[in-house]
């Protein structure tokens, strides 16, 4: 399943801001003007696997109520209720509800926009474009936000796997040229070799050549000599 | 006749032992070391442990030439009080006279086991000072019986929701660590990750963390990234690709901990048997408090529980031994019989007084 774009989301119909209805909130009978008015908020997950939320709540055993309750629990209500962690599960390609308050612990969100006064970890206007950069689940949508948000470029797992797969590959390249360069360098060493041995038959056989031809002059020599000598004997007697 | 071998007496002779004794358990505390090495353990007063902390609310801005102070200007940050409750860990042992008497007369028997009363007190004070460092690391806040414990750094401290001291993150965003985790989808330790946890910190607090805390098999990932591929099976050190002291692999720097030189931007990355596994927090442990809650004690014990203070251990290892000032108090109950029986007791109260200058890394594949 690929990620949804910015086109694919669909925004709440509530916009950001309530642009021209704004009342100042001491005018007498003015409604309480709330942002961020959400009481729950829209958690989409895009990717294949389930994702498990351990969302911590707390514990509090000095509060008589609260051991009471704790004491009375089912054990499954007991097992939440000691590890201080509830425990929700979206379903790949499911979205789900989930309480308001637990919004920072599963995404933490850095604002991108260039003109946002607020701290860039706790920006809150709906249109300014952000990361997510920390929280239980970096891979859920946020279906609060006007923008969905990108990853921060650390958490984003499937470019640093395509990351690691180029760094493997460029790895194997190095060494393919390297390997090649190698077999490279042994050729032509076989032909400098090989080039030798000819250059040294050559040699070897113009020396042979040589030394046939000094054989035939030296024997025509004697022979022209044993002539000479016999030709004087011939006239001596 | 035949000869005599060792077998015509061996019932005969007295079995003696070695003088050595050899004990097997690990306590080892490493977190409540440096939190102690922070100078952050210190005697608490009254029914809880609690601090002041501040909250950004205060804002400043441009404002029109020579205009008054408006009444919406006036504004301040915020204190609140971070309640952290009491949590009481015992043990107890009884031994009986008779017991004492014959492990005292036994000759050829180990020192330390003929002191049994002082070999069990030994016991007593690092089961107390192991159950304090496994809370410290992964307590919930509540034990199964509803009583309070410590709420561990894995186990809540560290959270960016529900409530921890009476505050709730929800109310004061910087009231929250960061959480690196998952959707509980294991995945590796990456360099990047470990960026993000420091980046988070940075923005957050501009704090430095002074620490790693994690499990053996996630340092073991972490140890790789300087290992992996150097060595014959592509997981034994013979090359190492970067051996400045401030990231990576070193000498083994001491004996405490059988630490290898794991270090990260020259922090050190603390391995912890007690703490839980695919996790890495980071720590500044200028802010982990711990307190304890003194009584009243005579001078003899005074001196006595000074000169115990709470050490845990592997065993009798010197080199592993760390004693924090965490004072027990060892008591010996009403005796009804021939036997002593003796309750050892720490009434203990822990605090992360700022989280937003720490991080967790969850989710770590160790595989």
């Amino acid at each position: 399943m690929s990620q949804p774009t910015q086109d694919d989301f669909i925004p709440s119909a509530k916009p950001a801001k309530y642009d021209g209805q704004f009342i100042p909130v001491d005018t007498p009978g003015a409604p309480l003007y709330v942002e961020d008015d959400q009481l729950y908020t829209e958690w989409y997950n895009p990717t294949s696997q389930d994702v498990v939320l351990e969302v911590h709540i707390g514990t509090d055993p000095k509060n008589a109520a609260w051991r009471k309750a704790y004491l009375e629990a089912t054990p499954a209500r007991r097992l939440e209720m000691k590890s201080g962690n509830r425990i929700f599960v979206i379903k790949a390609g499911q979205t789900k509800q989930i309480s308001s308050d637990f919004d920072l612990a599963i995404q933490r969100t850095h604002c991108l926009h260039p003109a946002c006064t607020n701290k860039k970890d706790a920006c809150r206007d709906l249109d300014h474009p952000r990361v997510v950069s920390a929280g239980l689940a970096p891979q859920l949508i946020c279906k609060r936000w006007h923008k969905v948000p990108g990853l921060a470029a650390n958490l984003d797992m499937a470019k640093a796997q395509a990351e690691q797969a180029m760094a493997a590959m460029a790895k194997a390249n190095v060494e393919k040229l390297s390997a090649e360069m190698e077999v490279q360098g042994a050729r032509k060493l076989l032909e400098q070799a090989q080039a030798t041995a000819r250059e040294a038959l050559e040699a070897k056989a113009r020396a042979e050549e040589a030394a046939a031809r000094e054989t035939k002059a030296r024997l025509e020599a004697e022979n022209k000599l044993q002539s000479v000598e016999q030709a004087a004997r011939t006239k001596g007697k | 006749m035949a000869g005599e071998s060792i077998a015509t007496i061996f019932n005969a002779l007295s079995q003696t032992m070695d003088e050595d004794l050899t004990r097997q358990w690990n306590r080892t505390t490493f977190l409540l070391k440096w939190i102690a090495e922070a100078g952050n353990i210190k005697p608490g007063h009254g029914k809880n442990a609690a601090f002041d902390v501040e909250f950004t609310n205060a804002t400043g801005g441009t404002v029109a030439e020579g205009s008054d102070v408006q009444a919406s200007e006036y504004n301040s940050d915020i204190n609140e009080p971070a309640v952290f409750s009491w949590a009481t860990y015992r043990t107890s042992f009884q031994i009986s006279e008779q017991e004492i008497d014959a492990a005292r007369g036994s000759i050829g028997t180990p020192e330390k086991l003929r002191d049994l009363f002082g070999s069990r007190v030994v016991s007593a004070n690092s089961i107390l000072a192991k159950a304090v460092e496994q809370d410290l690391l992964t307590g919930t806040g509540v034990d199964s019986n509803g009583n309070p414990t410590l709420i561990g750094i894995f186990g809540g401290a560290l959270s960016a929701s529900g409530v921890y001291g009476g505050l709730n993150p929800a109310t004061y965003s910087e009231w929250a660590s960061t959480l690196l985790a998952n959707g509980g989808v294991l995945r590796s330790l990456t360099p990047n990750l470990m960026n993000q946890a420091d980046n988070a910190i940075f923005i957050a607090a501009s704090l430095p963390w002074n620490m790693i805390l994690t499990s053996a098999g996630v340092a073991a990932k972490y140890e790789q990234f300087f290992t992996a591929g150097t060595g014959n099976a592509g997981n034994f050190p013979l090359v190492r690709i970067n051996d400045r002291n401030e990231y990576g692999l070193g000498v083994a720097m001491d004996a405490i901990g059988q630490m290898d030189n794991l270090q990260w931007k020259g922090k050190r990355v603390q391995r912890n048997p007690l703490a839980p596994t695919g996790k890495m927090a980071f720590l500044n442990t200028e802010f982990i408090k711990l307190q304890y809650l003194p009584h009243m004690p005579t001078r003899n014990e005074i001196e006595f529980f000074e000169s115990l203070g709470l050490t845990g251990s592997s065993g009798d290892e010197p080199a592993t031994r760390m004693t924090v000032p965490l004072p027990v108090r060892f008591v010996e109950i009403a005796k009804t019989g021939d036997s002593h029986k003796i309750s050892a007791r720490l009434t203990v109260a822990s605090a992360i007084v700022r989280r937003n200058a720490m991080a967790v890394i969850q989710d770590i594949s160790e595989s």
